[in-house]
Formats: structure tokens, sequence, C-alpha cells
């Protein structure tokens, strides 16, 4: 079922385009849309809210046309980034605001707050002010405040973003039980691809006004549809080269006398500069013995693997991170590489010979045309 | 030497307060003496008090004062609360220009505003000069004032908070009486206040105005044509002391909290 649909929605400030022909389809999920600051994602829920008015396109809930209503006639529960209690309110009255609003008798606004305090473990609190609660409590009164008159979606613009990183943790899980305790439809904006793969169901990637790549987000992981996504999303390592040949889908690339192999995607040519991400948790890392690395790449890489690269380098440094570890490895030509993966004792030599592999599977080749690559946040 | 700077700066503090308000307590500590002419050594006595409540227009003047000094606060404040909002919330280039142009009265002589808004009053309008023209005329440079002082407050407010009204069913007005208006009223407040004393204590403006209407500067001042009478000492103690008081009732308000001019938590 389809509870918020947005068509064609475009959003101008003056001569800058802040949203472009963006199609949205969302059920009752919890629905990330994933973008650098200023891709335009928060222009979005802004629009679904009514806080913004779109210059082409229509906002539709429950198929109901609601673009040309005011913020107060939508019924949308939203969480704001820095909270935006109301600082002269009680806990209690805040929560309950959006039903005064609405005219909900005393009794039953009764009823909502002790529903609503006990599911965000609230209880104990109501009678304070906000400025006299923690961020963790803030937090809990935004979204109570949010979710108390069980609206028909609940917006969360960067909910996360002021809270430590514990708390932030704890919050994820959280607000993920809530939307699978309401079932409606959550979503959520954040420039933060943890945040995304953690709570999401579906996710949009988001950049300069345009949607990159909707999908499942493991889909969005594991397989990029574009330059952007592929270096957006996860930690990634590029190599970039000439494509040498194109064949069942699957690209080749010449990075410095190594042939890469990739996933081919539209607009590559035999001849053509490319590059190629990598996931650094696809990579495979092997030390070897012998200094003399280059001879015995191949038969090194040979392991019943379909290695579809070899590339040898020089371990760096690893850094230990409990149940996993980074490999920082120098593969020369001033490239680093980074390499995730379990922490293992015959990795914790520095400059150490190594060689790396991958599946060409895990790989994905694209054009090197003049766009740039996303600079990663977060 | 530290000491004789020490005592340099507490002479030069005395001086410059001395420098403020000597004729002003001078006066005040006359109004409360039996002669007025040299009151050393002193001699309490309230006999200034008691003729200027005998003073035929004194009852007159005090309300005439009060009212205008009252609606003047109501009209500026409202005025400038709207005038501060617009400028803060529409985010044009001509923001510098509409805010400059509100606070351009500030530096217009009180005496031209009085003798321009009597004209224009008069021959436009057709409008007599009275009480309500002594009110719209103070109202004009009390809206200068007040738009500063609500500006300065209002200019940390996060308008955010109205958009979270506006979601969670507030419409316009409702967010304006529940969020915005809860948390700038004692800014507003205040704009008022400082109103209220600039249109009470005002003769320039008003005295083209009222004519022969006394309000209490206007019989200060046809007072004193009858060289220093004795109920003036009264008069002019009685208009500071009423000034003094409202401001302490202000600094009290603020001071134990029940006034509070800070909006984020």
């Amino acid at each position: 079922m389809v509870a918020l649909r947005l068509e064609r929605v475009t959003k101008r400030f003056g001569r800058v385009t802040a949203v472009e022909g963006v199609d949205l389809e969302i059920g009752d999920e919890f629905f990330a849309l994933l973008g650098p600051s200023g891709s335009g994602k928060t222009t979005v829920l802004r629009m679904i809210a009514g806080l913004e008015a779109p210059n082409q396109g229509r906002v539709l809930i429950d198929g109901a046309d609601v673009t040309p209503l005011a913020p107060y006639r939508r019924r949308i529960g939203m969480v704001f980034q820095d909270f935006l209690l109301f600082p002269h309110r009680t806990v209690a009255e805040n929560i309950l605001f959006p039903l005064r609003m609405q005219g909900v008798g005393a009794a039953e606004q009764r009823q909502h707050l002790d529903w609503i305090t006990q599911l965000v473990r609230l209880i104990g609190v109501e009678d304070r002010y906000p400025h006299q609660l923690s961020g963790g409590q803030k937090q809990r009164v935004a979204l109570a405040r949010g979710l108390v008159s069980r609206p028909k979606l609940l917006l969360l613009d960067e909910p996360l973003a002021n809270l430590d990183r514990e708390l932030r943790r704890e919050m994820e899980i959280e607000i993920r039980r809530f939307q699978l305790a309401l079932g409606i439809p959550f979503i959520y904006v954040t420039h933060n691809q943890e945040e995304a793969l953690t709570m999401s169901d579906r996710m949009a990637v988001m950049r300069a006004g345009r949607v990159e790549q909707i999908g499942d987000k493991l889909d969005v992981y594991h397989h990029p549809k574009t330059r952007f996504v592929a270096a957006f999303v996860g930690a990634n390592n590029s190599v970039a080269g000439t494509v040498t040949a194109l064949a069942d889908r699957l690209a080749t690339i010449d990075w410095h006398g190594h042939a890469v192999q990739a996933r081919a995607h539209a607009g590559l040519a035999v001849g053509a500069q490319a590059v190629c991400y990598v996931k650094s948790e696809k990579i495979a890392v092997e030390a070897v013995a012998d200094t003399d690395t280059r001879t015995q790449t191949q038969t090194q890489t040979d392991t019943g693997r379909a290695a579809a690269a070899a590339i040898t380098g020089t371990l760096r440094d690893s850094i230990f991170k409990g149940h996993y570890a980074d490999y920082l490895i120098d593969i020369g030509e001033g490239r680093e590489i980074t390499v995730s993966g379990p922490p293992r004792s015959d990795l914790f030599s520095h400059d150490r010979p190594v060689v790396l592999s991958w599946a060409a599977a895990d790989a994905d080749a694209f054009p090197a045309d003049p766009e740039p690559a996303a600079s990663r946040e977060a | 030497m530290r000491q004789t700077v020490f005592g340099l700066q507490v002479v030069m503090l005395i001086g410059l307060y001395l420098f403020l308000y000597a004729p002003i307590f001078y006066i005040i500590y006359v109004s409360f003496q039996t002669n007025n002419i040299w009151p050393f050594p002193p001699d309490f006595s309230l006999h200034h008090y008691q003729s200027l409540l005998g003073l035929r227009d004194f009852h007159a003047a005090l309300f005439n004062s009060v009212i205008i000094g009252g609606a003047t606060a109501v009209l500026s404040a409202l005025f400038a609360t709207m005038a501060a909002i617009g400028v803060l919330r529409y985010r044009t280039r001509w923001r510098a220009t509409v805010a400059g142009l509100y606070l351009a009265p500030l530096f217009i002589a009180h005496i031209l505003i009085g003798i321009a808004s009597l004209i224009f009053n008069k021959s436009v309008l057709g409008l007599p000069g009275n009480l309500g023209s002594a009110v719209i005329a103070n109202a004009t440079y009390a809206t200068a004032f007040a738009f500063l002082i609500v500006l300065a407050q209002l200019a940390r407010y996060d308008w955010r908070l109205d958009e979270a009204a506006m979601v969670f069913g507030a419409s316009p007005v409702g967010t304006f009486r529940e969020v915005t208006l809860p948390l700038i009223w004692p800014s507003v407040l205040g704009a008022a206040i400082v109103s209220f004393l600039m249109a009470f204590n005002n003769l320039e403006v008003t005295f083209y105005q009222v004519g022969a209407t006394p309000t209490l500067p206007t019989l200060a001042w046809g007072e004193l044509r009858h060289g220093i009478s004795e109920e003036l000492y009264a008069l002019t103690s009685l208009i500071n002391g009423a000034v003094f008081l409202l401001l302490a009732m202000l600094y009290g308000l603020l001071r134990s909290g029940v006034l509070r001019v800070e909006y984020r938590d």
C-alpha cells in the first residue's frame, strides 16, 4: 500500500534548483533519504510536511493530493533536528501539543500520554521543562510529540545529529522499534549512511536535487547503480585506469599493469577511462612471504576464489577496532587502499608485502567522466 | 601606586554619577525641604507636595499623561512587534532598508514631529489637536524605539519553533498565541514600558497636539512661565519618581525570574 507518493516534485529557490523531478513511493516502511548536505533531502521532507510548496509536482498522502494544504492540515508527525521542543512548556504539554491543537478531549489526551510515555520510556519527567532534560530525554520527548496523535506518517529530519555516539546507537534501535510497533511510514533524512543502513527497509540516495538510486537498502549497498552511489555508500576504495576489455557485463581495467575486473556499468567503452569501486570489506588480503611479490601474484590469488583482480602492495598500518580491523595498504602510484576484516595476527607487522584480490562481482566500474566523485561525509 | 590609581577611579566614578544625576537629585532633595532657595541645613517638609495637590489641573495632567503614555505604549509595542517579525521573517535584500526606515524617526527632532503632526492633522486630515492626536504623534518615534528593542530580542528567536507548531496542527494565529507570543512577550513588554516612559515624559511633541489640555510635562512648562513655583519641585520629583519606580519594577521582575528574556533552552 502506498502511503506517500511524490510525483515529479521540483523546488527552486531563486535560481537554485534544490529538488528536481523527484518521484517517490513509500509504503508502511522505514524509508531513509540519504545524501550529502545540499543534496535536497531536507527540502523533500519539508515539502512532504507542507513547510515548502513545490514549484512543480504533487504530494499525495493516502492517495489524496495534499500539495495545496498548509502544514497544520496534513496531520503528519515530525521529529526535528535540534528537537525544537517548546521551551516554555513542560514535557507533558510538549507531547500533548498536537492533540490539543486537534481539539482532543482531556481524558483522551491522558490516555494518549500514558500510551506514548510508556512506548518511548519517558515516565516520571512529565512535569519537567525541556532545559531540565538530558539529550536522550529531549530526543524521546521529540519522538513522543511526533507520534502521540498517531499520524499518518512520521518525518524525521536528522534527529540523531546532535547526540553522542553511544546514545545514537541506542536511539537507532529504539526508533526502528517504534516503526515496527506502529506500522506507519517513517521517512528518515540523514547524511549518515550508518543510520540509514541500520534503520531503514528501503532507501533513496540523493545528490544535487535528484534521486540517484532507490531500493532495498542491501541492494543499494551491494549493487550501486551510479558512480556517486558507489562512492558514497559504504567504505570504498577506487582505482582508475583504461578499459581494456568489455564482455559479459564485465569490464577489465588496466591499473598500472594490473588487470582489474569489475561489473561494467553503462557508458563504458574499450579504450576509455574508467573508475572501479570496491568496498573495503570485500577485499581479500594475503601476506606474501617473499619481498619479490610481483612474480608471485598469479599463484597467490589463485585460491579457488574467482579472483578478478590482484594488486600487490605494502601493509602500512593495521588499525585494530576490536571485532574487526582496518588494514591500510600502499599499492604504489600514490594510492592507498583500506581493507576491513577480522583481526589477524599475521597482518600486524608493518611494511609487509601483501597481495589484494576481490571478486569481479564485488567491484563496480563506471566511466571516469568529468563529473567528480562524491566527497564522502560521515 | 596601585592604590592611587584605584582612588582616582573611585573619584572619577563619583564624579561621573554627579554629572549625570546631581541636578535631578538636587531637585528631589529640595522638594522635601521647607526652604527652596537655600535648603541647608535640611529641614524636612511636605509642603511642596501639599501645594502641588492643591494645584488646579494637576490631577487632569497626571491622568492625561498616563493616557498618552499608556495608549502610545500599546500602539508602539504592537507596531514594533509586527515590524520586527516582518523584518526577521522575510529575508529579502531590502531588509536593511526596511529596518532603516523603521528606525529613522529616532533621528527626527521631536519639535519637528510635533509641528509637522499638528499641521498635517489639521490641513490634510482635518483633525483637531487632542489627546488622540498626541498619542498618534508620540507613537511615531516611540515605535522606532520599540522596534529597536523588540528586534534586538527577536533576532535570537528560533523561527523553526513556529514551523514545529504548524506541523503539529497549530494555525498561524494559534502558533502566534501558543508559541511565539509566550516566548517573546518580555521584549514586547519592555518595548511597551520604554514607549510609555517616552510619551509620558514628552513635552515637544505633546505640547503642539494638546494645546491647553494639561499633561505633566506641559504643566511643568506652563508653571515655569511664572518663575520657579513651589509646586514645580514636587511635580518634577514626582515624574522622576514614577519613572524610576517603573524601571525598578521591571528590573525586579527580571531578577526574580517572573520575566525571562531568554528563549533557548
